[in-house]
Order: C-alpha cells, then structure tokens, then sequence
C-alpha cells in the first residue's frame, strides 16, 4: 500500500519540478557499459524497387498501346477485357492504385503553384501518356487501362439505361469536381481527388504488393497477412461498386475529373474505334449494347431549321448568364475553401481566442510552437482568403463556360446517318463489336479465308 | 464523322475539327515542356514525413492514416534519453505501482517496452508492431521529461500516398515532402 502511495506522490512531485526545468535535458543520459541502440530508419524502398514508378509509367504506355491495337487491329472485346484486367492487378492491387493518371492532374497543379513541390518525370507520364493515347485513338485508356475504370467495369452487369438529359446534368458534376480539385491542390493544402478516391481503399484491403516483394526479395518468412482500409474510404467504394451494377461506370461518367479533359480530347481524336468499319444496316442491335449508354442512334429527320435556331439562341443568350452564376458561386464558396489552410485556421483561432470563444487545444499548441506573431498570421491568412476567393471564382466561371459550352453543342443538330459511338462518352470497351451482325460476318469471314490460308 | 471518307472535299465542319485538334496538340505539347521544365528544376522523388519539432500530438497521426494501423510509429532518440526509472512517456499519470502492469502504463496498446538496463537505469524502445502512432508517449515524455520519443511515418509501412491524408488533418502544419533519400526528420541531440 505505502509503495502505491509512493509512487503516485513521486510522479507528481516529478512533474511539478521537471515543468520548471530549463537545463537543455531535464535528465542526464546514462553511462551505461554497452553502446546505445540507434535509432532504426527503414527505407522507404529497397533494390530494384527504387524506381519501380519508372516501370509503372512504361507499363502505362504499352498497356495503352495493347488496348489500341487490340480495339482497333484485333476489334476484340475480349482483348481489351484481358489488358484492363491486367492491368486492374498491377495498378489497383499491386501498386495500390497510387499514382493515378486522374490524381496526377493534382500534383500539375501543385506544382505550378509553387510552394517549393516539383512534379517527378513518372509523375508528367502518368498525367500526359493517356491525354496524348486519346488524341490518337480515343478513350482507349478508359475501356482497357484505367484500374478505377476496370474494376467498376467488372460489376457493371446489369446496366440500366439512364436518359439523356439526366446523364448529361449528373457528368456536369465532374466539370465542378476538377475545378475544385486544382483549385485547392494548386494552393497546397488538400489532395480532393485522392481524398475521396472510392477504390484505392479496396485496392489496399489486401497487401498482395507487400507480399510479391518480400517473396520475391526471399523474405517469405516476413509475409505478413494483414488487412488494412479506412472503414470510411471502404463504404464510399462498397457503395459505388454497388451502384455500378446499375449504373455501368458511375465514377466515369459523373465523377472522374480526369474525363473533363478527355471527352473533349476524344472527339478530336484522330482515330475512333467504330461498332464496324462496314457499312450500319440499321437493324438496331447495338442500340442496347453500350452499358455506358454512348451509342447515338441516327438522327430524326431535320426538325426544320427554324427550332435549330431559336434553340441555339436560347442557348448563346444563356450561356453567359451560366459563367456570371459561376463566378458567384466561386466568389460565395471562397471563404469555406480557404478554411484547409493552416494560416488561414490559426488565425481564425486567435480570432475565438480574442473574442473569448472556445477554440481548439491543439491549434493553440499549434500556435505556440510556431515562430510568427499574430498579426503575421492574420496578414497571411487575409492573403490567402484573397488569392482563394479570385481562384475559386475563376473556377466557378470555367464551370459555367463549359456547361455553356456542352449546352450549346447539344443544341445544335447534325446528320447522323448511322449509329455511331459517341466520341466523348464512347469508352472503346469493344462491347458493340460482338453484337453487330455486320462485324460478326466480317469477322467470321476473315477467319475463315484466314483457315483456307493456313 | 462517318461521312468523312465519302466526301473527298473539306467540308466547314471537318476544317473547324482539324484545326481544333492542331490546337488540341500544341496545347498538350505546351503543357508537356512546362511540367518537364519543373520536373528538371526538382529534387527528385521524396516521401511524406512529419516535423517532430511542429507535431503537437493531437492523435490524428493515429487515425487518419490510409493504413490501419496508421505508418507512423513512436520512435525513440535514444541519445537523449535519461533512462529514467519513473518514465512519463511510459507511466500513467494516474499509476499506482511502478509495474509493467498494463494499467500503470500510458500506451493504450503496451507497445513500450522496458527493460532493466543497470540501477537505476532503464531503456524503453517501441514494438512497431503494437504502436499505433497516437503520440500519448510522445507527449509524456515531451511534457515531463526529455523530450527523447517523437513520432515519424515509417517507410517501411507508409505507401507513399500522392498526398498523404493526415497532411491535411495535422493542426500543426508538421507533415512535408521530403526527399526520398533522406526520408527520415529525427531528434537528434
Ligand atoms: S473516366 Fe476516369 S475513372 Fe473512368 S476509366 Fe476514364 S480515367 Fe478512369
Ligand atoms: S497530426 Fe500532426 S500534430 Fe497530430 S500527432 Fe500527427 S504530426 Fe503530430
Ligand atoms: S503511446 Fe501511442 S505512440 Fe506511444 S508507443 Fe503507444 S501506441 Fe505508439
Ligand atoms: S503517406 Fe499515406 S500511408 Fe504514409 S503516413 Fe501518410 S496517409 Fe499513411
């Protein structure tokens, strides 16, 4: 009993004492007989996975270059399938889905706004690689590379039809989506698109990485068999997957910032894949093909060119008062974006602090430990609040503009005799291939001249 | 689009295309030399660590790590340390017997251990196993004694994230890129 007592009275008079310390150790270190450990460092990546982000970037490369050819010279579903499962495994499972081309657009954006980060070669790559495959060939990147894309892929079974307008108000979302993921990564404080990434927690639930590399380094003894995911991160993904099964693609085709530049890089691009390279005989089986809902039928007849234009005016006239909606949104959303910043919440702290507010203890702590005085920080959290608000209502008019923009494209008609993928949204699955009977002669016939050859 | 080939002249739309996509080419190929030109400019690969000097322990290391249990990790400076027998990053505040018994200790998952070194002389290290990373020994020792345990993110665990999730949440600005070979901010003496 007096030994408990001993000890409780010890510790307190040992805090009361060490608190006015002011020696540079409260305590002298030992003179012990035998060396003092170190303290371990283990390395971030050892041997041949030192720069396996370069191997990463050439496996992006080939794979995008594998779904082309297959999509294009083979025309086979079933090869793409094969590329996008791959590489579902070696980017989602074995790298953990981490860097992605769609993120990368982040670490750009960081880069170009200073703060001393500069974007790393495999890094340009990842960002670029499929930018430029999708100048050339279309959105091969999305239908056989992309592991995000491939794993909602692998769900996506009964797809339902969404209708047209919906679809095209829900992808609006992804427009605000980028704006807001380079606004806030190009002022340094959160990375939104790797945040809220759905899949890259259900890529981590299994270490199988970790697993290939310590067998493979002959350290099977250390394998070990943990299981590791943000419960949070896991729900958003279990959701979406489940969604997905319905809605083919969901995370594509209204959420995936990435795809704000490539829709409009595929309808450029120099090459499309086609449902068959022969002539459509309208008989309407590919119509249902696309889970993506990407196929466009052929048009009415012209409507007369009267509606065309009273629509496309409407159109024009909105499209401004669509930016100026922007910029006030951005201007409102200013002030609850620069909250992530540092200075920006330490001067709100001391702004509670001086009202008699209650405030957080551990900014408070935070305060103490660092340098600036007050008026430092309230003059660099005004700057930052500035600079946000201006960015953020440069964002909120580019969202503006490219509604404007995707409102006003839908407003004008063209001739469409046949049915024909449609560039932005197709995804170069191959899926319309196999059920086109136009194709499936062609293809049956070049096998077959194929066996009179051999 | 699928009229292009029937018509062998250049229709308004089909020009308006080209050019668009000429331009889509020299915006990628100027985007390209920019981000080369910042990449040359760089340092190279680097990995996230946290300043030791900044971290307040507000036990946010501890849960908003992508890795559950989080790659930060206790470690201890041991050249700083004063061996002390009445440890505060190891003993509860609340102690009744200065015992390895669970309830005498600070850390909530046992991960210090403490071995008897030579009177009255004790040595603490960290079972990374068992660490979770929520600073409460870090803070003990910090508050009452020589401040020797500090927390790190741990490369052997850490996934090197694009942008590492407790960055955002770390009251205390302490979370940076480093460069990867020198991927580690210790306390040293
Ligand atoms: S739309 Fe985005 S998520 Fe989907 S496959 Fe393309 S890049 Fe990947
Ligand atoms: S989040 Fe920051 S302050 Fe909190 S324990 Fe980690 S490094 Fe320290
Ligand atoms: S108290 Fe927390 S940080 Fe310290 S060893 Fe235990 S789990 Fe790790
Ligand atoms: S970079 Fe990722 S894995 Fe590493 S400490 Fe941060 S959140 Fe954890």
């Amino acid at each position: 009993m007096t030994s408990t007592r001993h000890a409780g009275i010890i510790l307190i008079l040992l805090m009361l004492l060490s608190g006015a310390a002011t020696a540079d150790l409260r305590f002298p270190t030992p003179e012990l007989d035998e060396p003092l450990p170190e303290t371990t460092t283990p390395e971030p990546r050892q041997g041949i996975w030192r720069h396996i982000e370069y191997v990463d970037a050439a496996v992006l490369a080939g794979a995008i270059v594998a779904a082309s050819w297959f999509a294009f010279k083979r025309r086979s579903r079933r090869g793409i399938a094969v590329v996008m499962l791959l590489s579902l495994f070696y980017f989602g499972f074995y790298r953990l889905g981490c860097v992605c081309s769609i993120g990368a657009v982040q670490n750009a954006a960081l880069s170009i706004g200073g703060d001393g980060y500069a974007v790393s070669f495999p890094i340009i790559a990842f960002l670029l690689l499929p930018l430029f495959g999708t100048l050339l060939f279309g959105r091969t990147f999305c239908g056989g590379v992309c592991p995000l894309g491939a794993i909602q892929d692998v769900v996506a079974l009964k797809a339902l039809k969404i209708p047209r307008p919906i679809e095209a108000g829900l992808s609006l979302f992804a427009v605000a989506y980028l704006a807001a993921a380079v606004l806030l990564a190009f002022s340094g404080t959160v990375f939104l698109i790797c945040r809220f990434d759905p899949f890259v927690s259900i890529f981590r639930l299994v270490p199988v990485g970790k697993w290939i590399e310590q067998v493979a380094m002959g350290e099977a003894g250390r394998v070990s068999f943990s299981v590791a995911g943000r419960v949070d991160l896991l729900i958003l993904g279990g959701v979406m997957l489940l969604v997905g099964v319905f809605v083919a693609r969901p995370y594509c085709r209204y959420i995936c910032p990435y795809s704000v530049l490539l829709r409009p890089l595929s309808r450029l691009s120099k090459w499309h894949v086609t449902i068959t390279p022969d002539e459509c005989v309208q008989c309407r089986l590919c119509e249902n093909s696309c889970p993506y809902n990407a196929i466009e039928a052929p048009s009415a007849p012209d409507p007369g060119r009267h509606f065309g234009k009273l629509g496309l005016s409407v159109c024009l006239v909105l499209w401004p008062v669509m930016i100026a909606a922007g910029l006030c949104a951005g201007w409102l959303a200013g002030p609850a974006v620069s909250r992530t910043d540092h200075h920006v919440r330490l001067a709100e702290h001391l702004r509670r602090a001086d009202a008699g507010e209650e405030t957080d203890h551990d900014l408070a702590a935070a305060y103490d430990r660092q340098p600036l005085g007050a008026d430092e920080i309230h003059a660099i959290a005004g700057r930052v609040r500035s600079r946000v608000r201006h960015g953020a209502m440069i964002v909120g008019g580019f969202v503006g503009l490219v509604a404007g923009m995707r409102l006003v494209r839908w407003s004008v008609r063209r001739r469409r005799p046949d049915y024909v993928p449609d560039r932005g949204t197709c995804l170069s699955c191959g899926r319309c291939f196999e059920v086109c009977p136009i194709e499936r002669k062609r293809r049956n016939d070049a096998a077959a001249s194929a066996g009179e050859d051999g | 689009m699928t009229d292009r080939d029937d018509k062998p002249k250049l229709t308004r739309r089909e020009l308006l295309r080209r050019g668009l996509q000429a331009g889509g080419v020299v915006v990628l190929a100027g985007g390209t030399a920019g981000l080369i030109s910042e990449a040359v400019a760089g340092k190279g690969d680097t990995v996230w660590q946290l300043d030791p000097d900044k971290c307040v322990k507000c036990g946010n290391c501890a849960t908003r790590c992508v890795l559950d249990p989080s790659a930060v990790k206790a470690v201890h400076a041991y050249e700083i340390c004063g061996y002390c027998e009445l440890c505060t990053g190891y003993f509860d505040p609340k102690a009744t017997e200065l015992t390895t018994a669970a309830e005498n200790q600070l850390c909530p998952t046992g991960a210090i251990v403490r071995t008897f070194k030579k009177d009255p002389y004790y040595e603490y290290s960290i079972d990374e196993e068992l660490c979770i990373g929520c600073g409460k020994c870090v803070d003990g020792c910090e508050r009452f004694g020589n401040g020797s345990l500090f927390l790190q993110v741990r490369h052997d665990r850490c996934v090197n994230c694009n942008k590492c999730t407790i960055a955002p949440a770390c009251p205390a600005d302490a979370f940076r890129r480093v460069p990867a070979d020198q991927p580690y901010l210790l306390k040293t003496r």
